[in-house]
């Protein structure tokens, strides 16, 4: 499986791990939320459950290949 | 309808207290009685105003902040508050630990200290004894009516003497930034200011600015004092029956010196419950069904004792333990979901992995506070044992005393060098 990940921006609380954690896929803002960079896609599936795990806010959402939602506490 | 009361439940698994903290109808009770300290701070928010003052303060609890601070602030405020005890040949670690992490905490929160005075220091440190008597007085073995008058007296005395000079001060700083007479940079970058400057923007009147600042200031305070003085005692502890390997790695290794603050939080979380309420009917991953209004108790000490995650010796001090990918090595010891801990990283840093350079490492406060004190061949008084603090049902230490060294070790590796 192959996972692509987007911010839900109204669940974003600006905690910064992810930015901290990978900042060639993630970075703030404008308004200091998080936004996924291009970088993203270099990112293993491992990683990207790991680090949408350890969002606070949960925002950091996983889709997998036919566009449905992966829960990372499930995977 | 019955009309009967919703059952409260209690969690003690690591995975249904994980689930727990991550679900979005359980909102915080845990501090439900402490409205006196705790009403309207970030901790008992709830969904869009939780999300606002967090986002907000948020921006202060940066990984690179942190990282200066450990580089910069935190090796000094050791330095100076062990200098006296190393003199002295040794003395008692819970004031020493508790005079470093409040000064810390103070910076972080926006409380001024003028003098810089250790005077001063034990000022705030006796007021952020009294918050956190108010904010865990559902814990508290006094009666809990004397707590809150001892709590609102000090709240009293706070208000006048620290926190209203430190906001003013602030205010007129951002008065002459929005002037332009100063340049934003100018600002302390401190909780207080966050607040004073967004005041109106999040409709926050001065009396919950105080407690927020104040909850900061004691939360800050005893979790982290607390956290190492139980680090100590594990360590020192495994040490007497360990071997001459795991000895020199402790006193050598700062990778696996944090390793162990790690396990010793697991093993004593700062809180030894979690507690929420369900703002509608929820049903877990496990298939436990929580009623609307019911309070859920998650049983911190038992979920990270669960031999399911952290094995058949999971009672145990063992800093080689490994843990599965996807769980903490201190477990539930900083909260999950939108209450994480903020500090989290301040505190203990980040877990290492096998690419870790130790050099670039953030370790937290207490690691660093460990080291310093093997770098003066710290070892506990044989004539005069630890006590604990009898004031608690919290199983946390009164009395440490330890023997220190006056000449600093020859170990090479006690700190990450920039």
């Amino acid at each position: 499986m192959s996972l692509s990940v987007r911010i839900d921006r109204e669940a974003c609380i600006s905690g910064g791990k992810c930015v901290a954690d990978a900042p060639q896929a993630f970075r703030f803002d404008d308004e200091e939320l998080a936004e996924v960079l291009p970088g993203a896609v270099e990112l293993s599936d491992d990683r990207l459950k790991k680090i949408a795990r350890n969002c606070p806010g949960q925002a950091i959402v996983l889709v997998a290949d036919d566009g449905t939602e992966i829960d990372p506490m499930a995977v | 309808m019955t009309g009967q009361p919703p059952t409260d439940i209690t969690l003690s698994r690591y995975d249904e207290v994980r689930d727990a903290y991550r679900h979005k109808d359980l909102a915080q009770s845990l501090y439900d009685e402490a409205e006196l300290v705790m009403a309207d701070a970030l901790i008992v928010l709830h969904g869009d105003e939780h999300r606002a003052r967090r986002r907000l303060e948020n921006r202060l609890f940066r990984r690179e902040t942190f990282s200066f601070y450990e580089r910069e602030l935190i090796p000094p405020a050791i330095d100076e508050q062990l200098a006296p005890l190393v003199a002295a040949g040794g003395g008692d670690l819970v004031p020493f630990g508790r005079r470093v992490v409040i000064n810390l905490t103070a910076m972080v929160a926006g409380v001024d200290r003028p003098t810089g005075s250790a005077a001063e220091s034990e000022a705030l440190y006796e007021y952020s004894c009294r918050f956190s008597e108010g904010a865990t007085i559902v814990h508290s073995t006094r009666p809990k009516d004397e707590v809150r008058a001892e709590v609102a007296a000090a709240i009293e005395r706070f208000d006048a003497e620290v926190f209203r000079p430190s906001l003013e001060r602030r205010r007129q700083l951002i008065a002459r930034v929005n002037d332009g007479e100063l340049a934003d940079d100018a600002l302390p970058r401190d909780v207080l200011t966050v607040l004073a400057r967004n005041a109106d923007a999040l409709d926050l009147p001065d009396d919950v600015i105080r407690r927020e600042v104040t909850f900061y200031l004691q939360a800050g305070m005893h979790s982290t004092a607390n956290s190492f003085t139980h680090a100590v005692h594990e360590i020192f502890t495994w040490l007497a029956t360990a071997s001459a390997y795991d000895d020199e790695r402790v006193r050598t290794d700062p990778l696996f010196r944090q390793r162990c603050v790690h396990e010793s939080m697991r093993l004593h979380p700062a809180s030894p419950v979690g507690r929420r309420r369900a703002r509608a009917n929820v049903e877990l991953r496990n298939g436990t069904a929580v009623e609307v209004g019911a309070q859920v108790t998650l049983d911190l000490m038992a979920a990270n004792r669960d031999v399911d995650v952290f094995g058949a010796d999971a009672h145990e001090f063992n800093p080689h333990r490994t843990v599965r990918s996807d769980t903490a090595p201190w477990g539930h010891t900083f909260g999950g979901g939108m209450h994480a801990c903020i500090g989290m990283e301040l505190d203990g840093g980040l877990a290492s992995e096998a690419d870790t350079d130790p050099v670039e490492h953030l370790y937290g406060t207490v690691p660093l506070m460990i080291a310093a004190l093997f770098a003066h061949g710290a070892r506990p008084d044989p004539d005069d044992l630890p006590t604990l603090d009898t004031t608690t049902a919290r199983r946390n230490w009164g009395r440490y005393p330890m023997r220190l060294r006056l000449e600093p070790s020859d170990v090479p590796v006690l700190r990450p060098v920039p």
